[in-house]
């Protein structure tokens, strides 16, 4: 190994903790969608529901962020997940509870967000991961 | 606006649970950490040592000096520091007010320390004064993402979390080079919001 050459994780640490990142993401969209279908009541306005579903959403990634941070550090939790548990709530909140929807269906919804906001934040991590050239753009991994 | 104090007071409070905490932390980027401060040379400083969780991430055999400003992390990276090969000293002392003479150190090494510090730019000017002319700085540090949404969420957080814990939201790279220091070397760890910076006077 060259002296200057920054190594990334063991391979075996960075399975464990990109899955923690998919999971963490995926709960708090999830569990989001599932409290906002069991708590907002379907006839309430959708933007009062929308603005809910956000705020559950954050209630659900304090939880959720609690849990995870301490596994696998606190950033690569904090920003999918704050991400995903709004977008989970707006979404949920604006539309799943005025066309009662199913559990099932918000939670299917909820997921996908998660999923979705994963994959989205994986990728643009890998497209900044590296060197930073002078100029502040990214140079090679 | 806190006072020193009361910073002194929260990280000693923090100091409690900072290991369990930080189990994630060094899980993750331990690795990144280790490849980093194996640079070191010298007369090192280790600035903000916390309860010392990084000390086994130096290089055997080298001669550290460790400063933290909260006198309850200090306590816990003293025992700390008995597990090290080498010359390890850890005292109680504030970055932005360092009694050492200028031109001490060859290396001063960061970690997680600019989010924290009540001034930061204050405390660069100092590591910069105590640096030697040919000497480097290495950091592992969180810092603003550069991404507009993603900036004003830090933004929005941080307010809360300094409550307890550090600043999201510092514009690290800009401090470091605002403190007089030249970075010849910025890497993003996660995003560009975990980095480490290796600077020179």
């Amino acid at each position: 190994m060259r002296p200057d050459t920054f190594v990334d994780m063991e391979r075996g640490t960075a399975w464990f903790v990109r899955g923690v990142d998919y999971t963490s993401t995926l709960l708090a969209a999830g569990v989001t969608a599932g409290a906002v279908h069991f708590l907002i009541p379907s006839h309430w306005p959708a933007w009062v529901s929308m603005v809910l579903g956000m705020f559950l959403g954050m209630v659900v990634l304090l939880v959720v962020f609690m849990g995870f941070s301490l596994v696998a550090g606190p950033f690569g939790i904090l920003m999918p997940g704050m991400t995903a548990a709004m977008a989970a709530g707006m979404v949920c909140g604006m539309t799943m509870t005025a066309q009662k929807a199913s559990f099932v269906e918000a939670l299917t919804v909820g997921a996908l967000i998660g999923l979705g906001i994963a994959v989205s934040f994986h990728l643009y991590d890998r497209s900044l991961h590296g060197e930073v050239s002078r100029n502040g753009t990214r140079r090679s991994a | 606006m806190m006072e020193l104090q009361d910073h002194v007071e929260k990280w000693n409070k923090a100091a409690r649970t900072f290991d369990w905490m930080n189990r994630g932390v060094e899980r993750r980027y331990g690795g990144y950490k280790r490849t980093l401060f194996a640079k070191s040379r010298g007369k090192v400083m280790l600035v903000a040592a916390g309860t010392g969780l990084d000390f086994p991430l130096f290089p055997p055999d080298l001669d550290i000096v460790a400063i933290d400003f909260s006198p309850a992390m200090v306590e816990r990276a003293k025992l700390k520091a008995a597990h090290y090969h080498g010359s390890l000293e850890v005292m109680e002392a504030d970055v932005e007010n360092l009694e050492f003479p200028d031109e001490s150190f060859d290396t001063v090494a960061t970690s997680c320390t600019f989010c924290s510090v009540p001034d930061p730019v204050r405390g660069l000017k100092e590591i910069h004064r105590v640096l030697k002319e040919d000497g480097q700085m290495l950091m592992f540090e969180h810092v603003r993402p550069g991404n507009f949404l993603l900036g004003a969420m830090m933004d929005v957080m941080t307010p809360i979390v300094r409550k307890a814990g550090p600043e999201l939201n510092r514009p690290t790279a800009a401090n470091i080079r605002r403190a007089g220091f030249r970075i010849t070397r910025e890497f993003n760890i996660y995003l560009d919001m975990v980095k480490l910076f290796e600077a020179a006077k």
